[in-house]
């Protein structure tokens, strides 16, 4: 039974109504004095409120999509990840690196014709250069399907949901696509192709998109090169910089950030939606830095910008004065970027880590995105 | 109140607890039969479930810090922003990392002296790279035809020479210019270190700055001013002479294949690095995907097998047959480079 959709959901609290049923109903035969009996009922309450909390849980991983499948969820409880290993024959070195599972649409006006509501392709893709591979949502505008945009080369938008994150929530909550759709009827936003990915690259780790030390997974690589890569050699898309961004939430605005400032030759632009800025160890990233202190430091974005030149990138930070810990390292990273870099601020008031938070702030992001990237033609 | 305060938070932790305690301690006196009892221990059970549910939840929130305050919980706080846009970077920062270069052979060469060939085109330079912070001296051979009239639009493969190891590859620059035999049919970047200090390898120590100098700061600053693309097809890297030259060409092949497709060593290449280190190919190549990169030793004397160890598909590795110059070696990357052009 998946982790996700109804039927566990229904089994739980299926459950949960029958625990509930079954301690009222059975309620005297634990009246009794003595020791056994109060341990009864202590255990009845027990049981009944863990399938509840069950029940909660997995309502609130199905409305945010924390893990998609049993496998991502034992792996972090477990701390073993299941890493596919990299095929000793280099996979995937004919054909393009991504398969299309299947085509959707997005369920908005009209939108069943591709050049009204444009085309939701699920995908995997299957990095040459590090052996990894990642299911991918990629959306394509509507615009990709009208014959006055045959010749454009579209600027393209690498999309992170956070950690832990399902990148279906990318479009069903979030609703980059839809949002996307909206701005370029209300002439705010340029078409755009937007990858939608998870940072959940390897089952329940979450490697912050590097390249872990000790010849651990290359996952930076694998987001900046194969899947840019892939992309490229797949769809009608920008194969310059100036058409190449990213955008993401919590550590994904943390890897979309760090990916560009590392790969300024790939990526022209990156908004980080409450992003952070230090380097992460923890349970859930496993050693990513192979105990060096030089190399950790490297991937702390605060460490970057003060000690290192700024890359020529533009970066959209957002935070809010109150509900978010990242106000201060905001400021001060937009205090210390240098020139040619240029960072952009979107400050709120007030607004938590949460998605009533970033929900807010898509629109505003794609349209940044939107005037930061360029279509070219072929 | 707010809803991460700890008065908040322990107001719900007790709720819960004295919840928990007066089911278990008033258990008995509802366990009589009729429908006021039932409703009774449906009320405390209730009771008991939603104030544990609601102390965990908060504790929850609290330790990830998701919503700070009621109007976020309830989504009803102000959408307002307020967004300050710095603007763009400027088009022109990677063809302003070459300082404006000293031409050393005039464009057109109608004439040429007798018994030589048609000579590239040299240009000076030095590259202050934007994002290593790490300055070079270039200098940069266009091939014969680059600036022909009929030659406008066509696009080069790049050849980087690593001179940055002393000794490099000291008579590589005059065999180019001396016209005996045809230059190569690509840009040629010789890189020396500035004032001749070392320019560190992905491989080394330093490895942050010299990626961003080798696979980004140099490529983008040639492809900017030259008619180059970016396209890993198109961009090749030689290294050679008796020091450790070939070091980096190798590596870069290997460990950024997304920006240099194919390396050449010539001269004598030994084990670099300690062995079982990330700075030893064939450590590399055990522990990840063999790159589709094309490597070819020349005139080095060992095998390359015997240093990289098994080399798989798609990785090819080569030695040239018999004794091989400089130019010949530039020759062979100028043949297995494409132009770069996007494939429809």
């Amino acid at each position: 039974m998946s982790l996700t959709g109804l039927p566990l959901l229904i089994l739980l609290a299926a459950l949960t109504v029958a625990g509930f049923v079954a301690v009222v109903r059975f309620w005297p035969r634990l009246a009794a004095q003595g020791p056994r009996s109060l341990a009864g009922r202590a255990g009845a309450l027990a049981v009944t409120q863990v399938l509840l909390l069950a029940t909660v849980l997995a309502a609130a991983n199905n409305y945010f999509g924390f893990y998609g499948s049993w496998r991502d969820l034992v792996s972090v409880a477990t701390g073993h990840y299941a890493v596919s290993a990299p095929s000793p024959l280099g996979a995937a070195q004919n054909g393009s690196g991504i398969t299309i599972n299947s085509h959707g649409t997005l369920p908005i006006p009209g939108g069943a014709d591709p050049a009204r509501g444009g085309r939701l392709d699920d995908v995997t893709v299957r990095g040459q250069l590090t052996g990894l591979s990642a299911h991918a949502l990629i959306y394509l505008p509507p615009q990709y399907f009208q014959a006055s945009y045959r010749k454009t080369l579209f600027p393209t938008v690498i999309v992170s949901s956070g950690y832990p994150g399902d990148v279906t929530k990318l479009v069903t909550l979030l609703r980059y696509p839809a949002r996307l759709v909206d701005g370029i009827n209300a002439g705010q936003d340029k078409p755009m192709v937007l990858v939608m990915m998870s940072p959940m690259i390897i089952s329940g780790r979450d490697t912050e998109c590097t390249d872990v030390a000790g010849g651990g997974p290359r996952a930076g690589e694998f987001w900046s090169v194969d899947v840019t890569s892939a992309v490229e050699r797949t769809y009608r898309v920008s194969q310059d910089a100036s058409g190449w961004g990213l955008v993401g939430d919590s550590t994904g605005g943390y890897c979309a950030l760090k990916l560009a400032m590392l790969n300024s030759d790939r990526f022209s632009a990156a908004a980080s939606l409450s992003g952070y800025f230090d380097a992460l160890q923890d349970g859930t990233t496993g050693d990513l830095y192979g105990g060096d202190p030089v190399f950790r430091r490297q991937n702390d974005l605060l460490w970057r910008i003060e000690h290192l030149p700024s890359p020529p990138i533009a970066a959209l930070l957002t935070t809010s004065r109150t509900g978010e810990s990242n106000y201060g390292p905001t400021m001060q990273f937009a205090r210390d970027a240098k020139s040619p870099m240029r960072v952009s601020t979107l400050v709120r008031a007030s607004g938590g880590h949460n998605f009533n938070t970033w929900n807010a702030e898509v629109p505003a992001a794609l349209q940044w995105l939107s005037s930061h990237l360029a279509a070219s033609a072929s | 109140m707010g809803v991460t305060s700890k008065l908040f938070l322990v107001i719900l932790g007790l709720l819960a607890l004295a919840a928990c305690g007066l089911t278990i301690w008033r258990w008995p006196r509802l366990a009589g039969r009729g429908p006021r009892p039932v409703a009774g221990r449906i009320g405390l059970l209730l009771t008991t479930q939603i104030t544990v549910l609601l102390a965990v939840a908060a504790l929850t929130n609290d330790l990830f810090g998701f919503y700070t305050s009621w109007s976020d919980l309830f989504g009803v706080g102000s959408q307002r922003y307020q967004l300050k846009d710095s603007g763009v970077v400027r088009p022109d920062v990677n063809a302003a990392q070459l300082q404006a270069g000293k031409t050393a052979t005039p464009a057109s060469q109608t004439s040429q002296s007798p018994g030589s060939g048609p000579k590239a085109t040299e240009v000076n330079t030095t590259l202050v790279g934007l994002r290593s912070g790490i300055t070079a001296g270039l200098e940069v051979f266009l091939p014969p035809e680059y600036y022909a009239p009929a030659d406008g639009r066509r696009y080069y493969p790049a050849i980087v020479v690593d001179d940055t190891s002393d000794p490099g590859v000291a008579t590589l620059s005059s065999d180019l210019m001396s016209g005996k035999q045809p230059p190569p049919q690509a840009v040629v970047v010789i890189v020396h270190g500035d004032h001749h200090r070392h320019i560190p390898c992905v491989s080394e120590p330093d490895a942050a700055s010299a990626e961003q100098f080798w696979g980004q700061d140099l490529r983008t600053a040639v492809a900017d001013s030259y008619r180059v693309r970016l396209s890993p097809a198109a961009w090749g890297v030689m290294g050679g002479g008796p020091g450790n030259g070939g070091d980096c060409a190798i590596a870069l092949a290997l460990e950024d294949a997304g920006r240099y497709s194919a390396a050449a060593v010539f001269g004598r290449w030994q084990h670099p690095g300690p062995p079982d280190s990330p700075a030893d190919p064939a450590w590399w190549l055990r522990n990840y995907p063999a790159p589709p990169s094309r490597l070819l030793f020349a005139a080095t004397g060992e095998p390359p097998q015997a240093i990289l160890g098994p080399v798989r598909p798609p990785l090819q590795a080569m030695s040239a047959p018999g004794p091989a110059d400089e130019l010949q070696t530039l020759d062979w990357l100028a043949q297995t480079l494409q132009n770069g052009a996007p494939q429809s």
